[in-house]
């Protein structure tokens, strides 16, 4: 059994930072978009569960090998089983051999990543994210120069954060919301602009 | 939306709500509550924490390009104003400190901190913030009702700082300046090598020299700051590395799997009984444990049983060599 912070830090340290190419995995091997988010947290979950009764002594071919069994017990469990899916089966095998180091990201490259994924949001938003990431200003103090209440400050903060990691960590950066009525139908208006 | 999805927004939702002034013991507790419910609340947890650090970290390496490139940012006025009154504000405090240099020159309100080789010290400022100095620092401090600022010649010294909005607080080491946003942080210095740690809030750190616009860097706990010669990196800092960083507080030297070499180089730095390595075989040999940095004698015997190196005690040098 492993202690509990000991894993967190794995998986901060080890297995987050393979998402990128986790997600072009499952991309190019599950067909529906729409059910990558929930593919990668039971994943996470079983990667998690199964870190705490032990480390594997090499996460990367663990975690593919891992997000393989994932896809096919998906595949198993569906009840119409594509003669595509079968052969994308077949195709896993290589895939996952095919996974090539990452290239390492530079600071520059992540920097750039920052500033796409930061133009991506509506601009009230990002103003708020700058204000408080990148001048380091207080919740309150963002608050009084835009004038107006935390709350506000907070709402954006949860929108733009959760789009600005999602970006760097290769998703898209866009927001799943409930659609509301006929608004929001314009391109940003999708990204929480309040 | 997916299930997974409403984890990620509550997740979210934890890591701004935590950033909240009044987040407390019990917001805690409830958080914790969450995370225990379950591994997916556990793993979105983490996940976050992990986006967010990097945000930050990138965040924090300001270049003018990220600021430049930023379009439709005419709206953004109010701040670039605030940049303004900013660069004023730093050329006034430039001024201010030309004026504080002189009234040093005078014998006013400069205070001198020295430790000597192996000295390990507190001092409380006038201000309420403490000091603490490790071995061979060399330290000014000029507080007064206007301006805290310090200036770090040479050495390693841990700050404490009493909150005071009106009054920022600034260290200077070498052509670095870190401002602090109230906390408690590490600055070490070895000639242009600067590293800026920080235990708990956040501090920023930026070039001194206006006119050539470094880049500056807002640090939190997790992040570290590594500075030489004109270029700085941010680098990540586990709470584990800031504590071991931080040991010298306590009188211990912590290193984890250290070569040999760079194990001496930290006890010579306490010591005036200096390590030698003979032989560059050795100086890789890996090291780990915890020890008291004043006690070199100690570190050779353990050298001479744990590791069979041979340890020659002269004068004032440890020799360290393999065993014939």
């Amino acid at each position: 059994m492993e202690d509990a912070g000991q894993v967190n830090e794995w998986f901060m340290r080890e297995v987050l930072p393979l998402e990128p190419l986790l997600m072009r995995f499952f991309r190019r091997n599950w067909r529906n978009e729409s059910d990558l988010v929930d593919l990668r947290q039971e994943l996470y979950v079983r990667i998690y569960e199964s870190g705490l009764k032990g480390l594997p002594s090499q996460t990367k071919p663990f975690v593919f090998m891992a997000a393989r069994n994932l896809l096919i017990n998906h595949v198993r469990r569906a009840r119409i089983v594509s003669i595509e899916a079968v052969a994308d089966l077949d195709a896993m095998n290589v895939a996952v051999d095919m996974v090539t180091p990452e290239r390492e990201v530079t600071a520059r490259d992540e920097l750039r990543q920052l500033q796409v994924g930061l133009n991506n949001l509506p601009p009230r938003c990002r103003e708020v994210v700058m204000l408080r990431r990148i001048e380091g200003l207080s919740q309150r103090e963002v608050a009084a120069q835009l004038s107006v209440g935390e709350d506000t400050v907070e709402k954006h903060m949860m929108y733009g954060m959760r789009a600005l990691i999602n970006f760097m960590l290769g998703g898209s950066g866009k927001i799943e919301r409930k659609p509301k009525g006929s608004r929001g139908s314009r391109k940003h208006e999708a990204v929480g602009h309040e | 939306m997916s299930n997974a999805a409403q984890i990620e927004e509550s997740a979210v939702a934890w890591c701004v709500r935590r950033e909240r002034s009044d987040w407390s013991a019990s917001d805690q507790a409830e958080l914790d509550a969450w995370l225990t419910e379950s591994t997916a609340h556990r793993v979105a947890m983490l996940r976050m924490e992990y986006g967010w650090q990097r945000v930050d970290r990138m965040a924090a390496l300001r270049s003018s390009s990220l600021s430049q490139a930023a379009p439709s940012y005419s709206q953004y006025q109010p701040d670039s104003k605030k940049r303004w009154l900013a660069m004023a504000a730093g050329f006034l405090l430039v001024l201010s400190l030309s004026i504080l240099g002189a009234q040093q020159w005078l014998g006013h309100g400069t205070q001198r901190y020295v430790t000597m080789v192996g000295g390990h010290e507190t001092v409380p400022l006038r201000d309420g913030s403490h000091v603490e100095l490790n071995t061979n620092t060399h330290l000014r401090a000029v507080v007064d009702e206007k301006s805290r600022v310090v200036w770090l010649d040479k050495g390693e010294a841990y700050f404490e700082v009493a909150h005071d909005a009106k009054r920022p607080f600034v260290v200077y080491a070498g052509d670095r300046r870190v401002v602090v946003l109230g906390t408690h942080f590490l600055v070490r210095r070895d000639h242009d090598h600067i590293e800026v740690m920080v235990a708990e809030g956040r501090v920023r750190v930026e070039g001194v020299d206006a006119a050539k616009a470094v880049k500056s860097a807002v640090i939190t706990p997790g992040n570290m700051v590594i500075s030489e010669s004109g270029s700085m990196m941010v680098a990540m800092a586990s709470p584990e590395k800031v504590e071991s960083e931080l040991a010298w507080r306590r009188g211990y030297l912590v290193f984890d799997r250290a070569s040999l070499s760079s194990v001496a180089e930290q006890f010579n730095r306490y010591n005036e009984k200096k390590i030698l390595i003979d032989d560059p075989k050795i100086s890789d040999t890996r090291i780990s444990g915890s020890f008291e940095a004043n006690n070199v004698d100690a570190f050779g015997r353990l050298l001479q049983r744990a590791y069979g190196l041979s340890v020659e005690n002269h004068k004032d040098q440890l020799w360290i060599a393999q065993q014939e």
